[in-house]
């Protein structure tokens, strides 16, 4: 799968008009000759099946070849960003499984009540907000208007390097806040809904109302019988949901200045620097990979009847 | 987006005509002025700061603090006198005006330690003038035959030709860079040399830490030998959103923006703690026509070969209302092939004007009538419509087109928005392949990049820059004296000529100048920023020890570290 994905990246970024010594309005007027050396350099000039079969070549060994736009290989800016993003997307995806798990169970709860058909149509508006229009809500309130929050950065720029390292962690924590608030709100509106309604499913079935015979309580009935066989669809959806945060992280990452993955694959496809933006791809296709793996553990984990071989 | 540029020449005139002009008066020397850091936005990471191949304003910025020109242009912002020394002492010009010494400061240093000397001042002109290097500018060094070093300390620029910007080209054009680290690299992989991004120059800043993806912290050089920066460090930090720039402007995250939305101009510039400064318009965008069948020069273009139907297009839009409704006070109708900032330019060339009654009969002259019931204009059966090919990139010409494409409907002409993406916008302009595309340019203050824009001989050269494919030997006679002239109302005369003859030929409807704001936190004394190049003194910037915040305290030793 990840071949594919590397073969039809390579494909589709090569056919896109334009090349990395094309890219920019503002240099417009350097000589044919100084970008057809550049192309020489890198063997843009030759073949596009040439072009391929160096990449296969280049990729068995483990190499993705050389950025076009920053000195050294490709894999090396990848490299840089990827911690960055996952640290965004781990805490997202907690953030919106943990909270979207238990804001699903406790409107199920009280299925059908007022504050149901609110909380409902809230994480509905919430799931149909688009990244980059939170992100900004996000900053106008808790940055702009209340102050309690940085807006931008990894980081504290220029004080950073002068805090001890327990000030340094409680920096960074504090940079992460909205940014991976953007992304798990979202994500959490979505797993809230399904999780509801997978509850609502399981909550008139025989087992439990057994369980509520025995006089076992309402929240235990709930959280230690109900919940546990209404998780099944909603960890499919969250190890799903790995390569659909990567793709918000782009646009959340721009809005919040985070320099991770998406910021890095947006400004590569921008500039055409071919190797980063199939290797970014390649992220991606392990994501998609990784996510049903984790899917599969954590199906079997919470239902007896799967077994892992 | 930033449109496109070659801003040297326009900062390095300008970095002086304002030095009186700034807040604060001349600043005072003492102890309370050096310290400080400031955080400025940029809208992307440079690619590289090698001067020879930075050509977006950002790498602009970064650059020109880490390396020096041997000489500024004067006060007076002429480009044939009044210079003030840089790494050049002095200077002389040979007798017959077709060669001038410079003579460099001796106490000169790269920041590695290594003296400056007149060997990299022929190694720069070199670099810069090798065709496989890719300088963006490398069309005005050909006047310049040779640099030589007479000794260590002096360097000698020969020429072929006396011309009215031949001390500026030699002077103030290049970025002088170190052959002891340079000449040793591959040219053809210079763009993605380990240098670019590690650069050591002459100026009063060094490189401190660049983080990629995030900041660049340039540190001040406490060695320089004209006395170091008052700022400890500046460091420039990418911020794509501008909501977000907006927001840490206001809460002081950043101290220093360029702002080019009128709306988000408006609250800040009512902002207590930032204060404003208006940059004259050297950007202007403009819709181009291809005069020729895309990406075939030998046929006409079926539509637009004929100015009288580029003359009904102009006339058909009310640039005025448009400009205005997008822009308020931050644009204005571009004139021509020029901004209004450019010395030699002339506001007071008669433009086509908004007409649209006139529009209509030029259009039913020329054959495309209305036919009853329809709503697009039509000749022998074929409607009136083309596409204009727009660079999504650029969030204004987006805006504004679709601006114009109402406009357009309205007069019964179809257009379609064809937006493609940067990379594929400029592939598709130097290939010729449009009907019209939605182009800008920078100005400099010379007029002599018009040479390779709209002349003759670069729409006839394949790898020429005329791409809407524009012809008027008139227009080019008139041009080559206004370049030629010795004095300014010579040279007046002849430019208000060439632009009137390219007005009225309408290869291009002229659409805006836009302008920009640089917002200021209030606590730095900008001495010596400048309207087109606000960055210009950074060095001599301070801020006043009891206005300086937390990230002003911390000093040059973390910095160094």
């Amino acid at each position: 799968m990840i071949f594919i994905a590397a073969s039809v990246s390579f494909l589709l970024v090569h056919l896109a008009p334009g090349d990395p010594f094309s890219s920019t309005l503002d240099s417009a007027a350097v000589s044919e000759s100084a970008r057809a050396a550049w192309r020489q350099v890198y063997g843009l000039d030759r073949p596009l099946l040439e072009q391929y079969v160096r990449f296969l070549a280049q990729l068995a060994r483990g190499n993705l070849g050389p950025s076009i736009t920053r000195p050294g290989p490709a894999s090396a800016v990848l490299v840089e960003a990827l911690p960055n993003t996952l640290l965004l997307m781990g805490t997202a995806l907690v953030l919106s499984f943990v909270g979207g798990v238990a804001l699903g169970a406790w409107q199920a709860s009280r299925a059908g009540t007022r504050v149901d058909r609110v909380t409902g149509t809230a994480s509905l508006i919430i799931a149909s907000l688009p990244e980059f229009w939170l992100g900004i809500l996000l900053i106008t309130v808790f940055g702009l208007r209340l102050r309690l929050l940085p807006m931008a950065d990894a980081t504290t720029l220029i004080l950073y390097d002068s805090m001890s390292p327990l000030q340094q962690l409680m920096d960074r924590a504090r940079h992460l806040v909205l940014p991976a608030l953007t992304l798990g709100l979202l994500g959490m509106a979505s797993i809230a809904r399904y999780q509801r309604a997978a509850l609502l499913d399981v909550l008139p079935l025989e087992f439990v109302r057994m369980a509520r015979a025995k006089g076992v309580s309402d929240r235990a009935v709930l959280w230690r019988h109900a919940l546990r066989n209404a998780l099944v669809p909603t960890i499919v959806l969250a190890g799903l949901s790995l390569p659909t945060l990567l793709g918000g992280a782009v646009f959340v990452e721009s809005v919040f200045s985070w320099p991770g993955l998406g910021r890095v694959a947006a400004n590569a496809f921008e500039g055409r620097d071919y190797q980063v933006v199939i290797g970014a791809t390649m992220i991606g296709a392990v994501l998609v990979v990784a996510g049903g793996i984790l899917t599969d553990l954590l199906h079997a984990a919470v239902d007896p009847r799967v077994r892992v071989t | 987006m930033r449109e496109s540029m070659s801003r040297r020449m326009s900062f390095l005139v300008t970095c002086t005509l304002t030095i009186a002009a700034c807040d604060g008066g001349a600043a005072k020397s003492g102890e309370d002025e050096v310290g400080g850091s400031i955080i400025v936005a940029t809208q992307a990471e440079p690619r590289t700061l090698l001067p020879p191949l930075v050509s977006a304003i950002d790498e602009d910025i970064v650059s020109d603090q880490i390396f020096e020109t041997l000489a500024w242009v004067g006060d007076e912002g002429q480009l044939d006198r009044g210079y003030r020394p840089a790494l050049a002492d002095s200077w002389s010009w040979e007798n017959d005006s077709l060669a001038i010494v410079f003579r460099l400061n001796p106490q000169a240093r790269w920041q590695d330690g290594k003296p400056v000397r007149a060997s990299d001042v022929r190694f720069t002109h070199d670099l810069f003038a090798d065709s496989t290097v890719g300088y963006k500018d490398r069309a005005s060094l050909a006047h310049i035959d040779s640099v030589t070093a007479r000794d260590s300390l002096t360097a000698v620029f020969w020429f072929d030709a006396r011309y009215p910007e031949q001390f500026f080209d030699a002077a103030s054009r290049m970025p002088i860079v170190p052959a002891h680290l340079l000449a040793n690299e591959p040219r053809a992989t210079l763009p993605t040399s380990a240098f670019g991004r590690a650069p050591i120059g002459s100026g009063r800043f060094r490189l401190g830490k660049w983080t990629p993806n995030s900041s660049i912290e340039l540190v001040a050089d406490t060695t320089h030998y004209r006395g170091r920066a008052k700022l400890d460090r500046v460091v420039f930090t990418i911020v794509s959103d501008p909501n977000a720039l907006s927001a840490r402007l206001t809460t002081g995250e950043l101290d220093v923006a360029d702002i080019t939305n009128p709306a988000a101009f408006k609250t800040l510039a009512s902002h207590p703690d930032l204060k404003v400064r208006i940059n004259p318009a050297y950007d202007y965008a403009f819709l181009l026509f291809n005069t020729r069948a895309p990406k075939r020069r030998a046929a006409p273009n079926a539509l637009f070969a004929d100015p009288g139907l580029r003359r009904a297009l102009t006339m058909a839009l009310d640039r005025d209302k448009l400009v205005r409704s997008q822009f308020d006070s931050l644009g204005v109708v571009a004139v021509g092939p020029m901004t209004r900032a450019q010395p030699l330019a002339d506001s007071t060339i008669s433009p086509i004007r908004y007409d649209s009654a006139g529009a209509a009969r030029l259009l039913d002259s020329l054959g495309w009538t209305l036919p009853p019931g329809k709503t697009v204009r039509e000749r022998a059966g074929k409607a009136l419509t083309f596409k204009v090919m727009t660079p999504s990139i650029s969030s204004n010409r987006m805006a504004m087109i679709t601006k114009i494409h109402e406009a357009f409907r309205r007069q019964g002409i179809g257009m379609d928005i064809d937006a493609v993406d940067g990379n594929a916008f400029i592939t598709r302009v130097r290939a010729r392949d449009f009907d019209v595309a939605f182009d800008g340019r920078h100005a400099d203050v010379s007029i002599s990049g018009l040479r390779s824009n709209w002349t003759v001989a670069s729409a006839k050269d394949a790898a020429g820059q005329n791409f809407g494919n524009y012809e008027n030997p008139k227009f080019d006679a008139h041009l080559d004296s206004a370049l030629a002239a010795r004095d300014v109302p010579n040279a007046r005369s002849h430019a208000r000529e060439a632009f009137s003859t390219i007005v009225a030929d309408a290869p291009a409807i002229w659409v805006y100048e836009v302008r920009t704001a640089t917002m200021f936190h209030k606590r730095i004394r900008t001495v010596h920023a400048v309207p087109t190049a606000w960055w210009a003194g950074i060095a001599d910037w301070y801020i006043p020890a009891n206005e300086r915040i937390e990230r002003d305290q911390v000093g040059l030793r973390v910095a160094s570290r």
